[in-house]
């Protein structure tokens, strides 16, 4: 099966979902292949990515407004240096989190979505060719996060009823570019049903 | 024949049977020779004494008589509304039957139609007959005015030319040539008016007392045929939609469906001949380990349903076997729709694509999500729906089985979410045809609403063969 490259795929979903385990694998997988394929993830390495998780890691969060600012200073970094590059030189993209996230977590925080996605879209972010929400209840991915901590406790995001609103934002904007995937099963059969997808969507005899 | 017999007897008997009297006293005077101012005076005293009962038994003849006929008449007018196919013909020919029962040569039917709100004019003067079509007939005609109801009959003979109302009303009935006027009435609603035009010997209380009967025959009878051209209208439109169903059922595939490890079985049940709940289940022969199903309704009325589900069908399959995902099925398929000017909410759809390794990826637009039995967990969980479009997939394992259900049965699942999934539980090492049998039934059984479609399609990635 031969792919229609570039591709830019983006992951996305609650914490605890397993996007970064799936990217990985998928990753792997692709490159494995001898296709290009690229991991990249936000909020990235660079400085407002590196600033971005001083900010969730603290004490207090500043207003969603603030954390918007400081994901779209990251995320033009990020197109300008990893994503449009890897578009042009018909790369294999996977993305771990892109402006989707902003819409759904800061949207819970009280910011319209519908504006956030609008403020991304009109700086000229590449829009990706699809989107996987790995979707899981708040509770089971609670489960997952406390269990990868060794029990430690939940930081700010990491709270149910939060986390239902996030999920509920996702479901909400998921459009015709989205496959939600049930993200309760095994790493290995999400892996399968993207892979399928994949397939499906952009292979080409 | 047998009666028009009997009354030409009857009413030619009664006037030789006065001659043949009169013959037999002449022959008495004869012989009698009674003559001069003595026989005058015997002939007036009898022809006077004769006449009241002369009279007499014209009434009573005219009393045997008019049944009979009215009778005949009757039943000559139903027939013929059996065989006639129009309305007006229906009137035509019960307003000639009645000109000829009273040997009338000129008449007029003045008859409103309510569903037009216009009135045609039946008229025969001699042999000469003739329908005016939409008459223009002004509503402040004095006619009109004076009548109120059913027993208001007009008699130019009763009125009185010196009251100025009443000579309004005969300079009226003089110019469209009028002896009687009668309403007909169907309850309180007016349908039109007989107008009898002259005739030489006066109208009988009970000739008039019969147009009347007529009247309300006719009315009885208009709305009557009325409601038998609805019959036949709807007699027809009941034999389109059994062509229609049996186009329908042609297009639907097997209820049950089995290639590998994935076995399909549908419950389809229609409240009536056309149903609006669809179901398509195959095998993508043209991409290689894809079987495909949807499930939709279309909604809007019959005819409508009917046109556009072969077309959706054929949509959804012709993309499909174009290799298209499911969510690009659904994008061409709206597209197509939009173009034809389809609303959005006449069709609800949701197509998915299964494959052998139990990957089921879906679209609804619009159609309930569907409901997942995880083997492993004995559960039922619900697959969320998502409003715009989105693709959903979710991998079976052996055993696990994934229910669409129509939107009534999908309610009744998520209400007895616990119920349901012991029941499936209970039932999980019977064949999927089985369990779609009971699970139907259950489902029918519970579900309160009546008239709407019933429609489950259970999906079972089956455990590996040996």
């Amino acid at each position: 099966m031969r792919l229609a490259l570039p591709l830019f795929l983006v992951f996305e979903g609650i914490d605890g979902c397993g996007k970064s385990t799936l990217c990985a694998r998928l990753h792997e997988h692709y490159a494995g292949e001898s296709l290009p394929a690229v991991l990249l993830r936000e909020p990235t390495d660079g400085i407002w990515g590196r600033k971005i998780r001083d900010m969730l890691q603290g004490p207090e969060l500043p207003d969603a407004a603030e954390q918007v600012r400081l994901f779209l200073m990251d995320r033009e970094h990020d197109v300008e240096n990893n994503i449009l590059p890897a578009i042009r030189h018909k790369r294999m993209i996977f993305m771990d989190r892109y402006f989707y996230s902003n819409a759904a977590y800061q949207g819970a925080g009280g910011m319209s979505p519908e504006d956030i996605l609008q403020e991304n879209l009109g700086r000229g972010f590449p829009l990706p060719h699809r989107v996987y929400l790995l979707d899981l209840p708040p509770q089971a991915a609670l489960d997952r996060v406390s269990a990868r901590q060794g029990g430690s406790k939940h930081d700010l995001f990491e709270k149910t009823e939060f986390l239902q609103r996030v999920r509920d934002h996702y479901l909400a904007m998921a459009d015709d570019r989205f496959c939600v995937i049930d993200a309760r099963g095994p790493v290995e059969d999400i892996f399968n049903a993207v892979c399928a997808d994949i397939e499906r969507e952009f292979g080409t005899k | 024949m047998k009666n028009r017999l009997k009354n030409l007897v009857l009413t030619y008997g009664l006037n030789l049977a006065f001659t043949g009297s009169l013959v037999l006293v002449s022959l008495f005077c004869y012989y009698e020779r009674l003559e001069g101012r003595t026989l005058i005076f015997f002939f007036a005293v009898l022809i006077f004494s004769l006449l009241p009962l002369l009279n007499y038994l014209r009434t009573a003849i005219d009393l045997i008589i008019s049944p009979i006929r009215y009778g005949d008449l009757y039943i000559q007018t139903v027939e013929s509304i059996l065989s006639l196919e129009s309305y007006d013909e229906v009137l035509r020919e019960t307003f000639d039957q009645i000109l000829n029962l009273i040997r009338v040569k000129t008449g007029l039917l003045i008859f409103h139609y309510q569903d037009k709100d216009e009135f045609n004019i039946f008229y025969q003067r001699d042999s000469r007959k003739r329908t005016i079509r939409n008459a223009r007939i002004m509503s402040d005609n004095i006619l009109f005015k004076v009548i109120g109801g059913p027993d208001d009959i007009i008699i130019k003979g009763k009125l009185n030319p010196s009251i100025h109302f009443e000579h309004t009303i005969i300079g009226e009935l003089e110019n469209i040539g009028g002896e009687i006027v009668v309403p007909i009435y169907y309850h309180e609603m007016f349908l039109g008016l007989i107008i009898i035009g002259e005739r030489r010997r006066w109208f009988s209380e009970n000739e008039i007392r019969l147009l009347k009967i007529f009247a309300s025959k006719i009315a009885i009878l208009s709305v009557n045929t009325f409601f038998f051209n609805e019959m036949v209208k709807k007699k027809e439109l009941e034999k389109e939609y059994e062509l229609a169903s049996r186009v329908q059922k042609k297009f639907l595939p097997e209820s049950t469906f089995a290639s590998g490890r994935v076995s399909i079985a549908v419950f389809h049940e229609a409240s009536s001949l056309i149903s609006r709940e669809y179901y398509d289940v195959f095998q993508n022969d043209l991409v290689e380990d894809d079987i495909r199903v949807s499930s939709y309704r279309i909604r809007g009325n019959i005819t409508g349903t009917s046109i556009i589900m072969p077309g959706v069908q054929s949509v959804v399959q012709s993309f499909a076997r174009m290799g298209f995902p499911p969510s690009r099925v659904l994008t061409r398929l709206n597209r197509i729709a939009r173009e034809k000017g389809l609303q959005r909410e006449e069709l609800i759809i949701l197509h998915g694509t299964i494959r052998q390794g139990g990957e089921f990826s879906f679209i609804n637009d619009g159609y309930p999500a569907p409901l997942l039995f995880r083997r492993r967990e004995m559960k039922l969980q619900f697959l969320r729906a998502n409003g715009r479009n989105a693709t959903q997939s979710v991998k079976l394992h052996p055993g696990d089985m994934c229910i669409i259900a129509c939107e009534h049965f999908h309610e009744l699942l998520e209400g007895g979410g616990e119920f349901f999934s012991e029941f499936l539980a209970r039932h999980m090492d019977s064949s999927t045809s089985k369990i779609r049998g009971l699970l139907g039934g259950e489902l029918k059984k519970r579900s309160s609403t009546t008239g709407l479609d019933a429609l489950l399609v259970i999906i079972r990635f089956e455990e590996s063969r040996p």
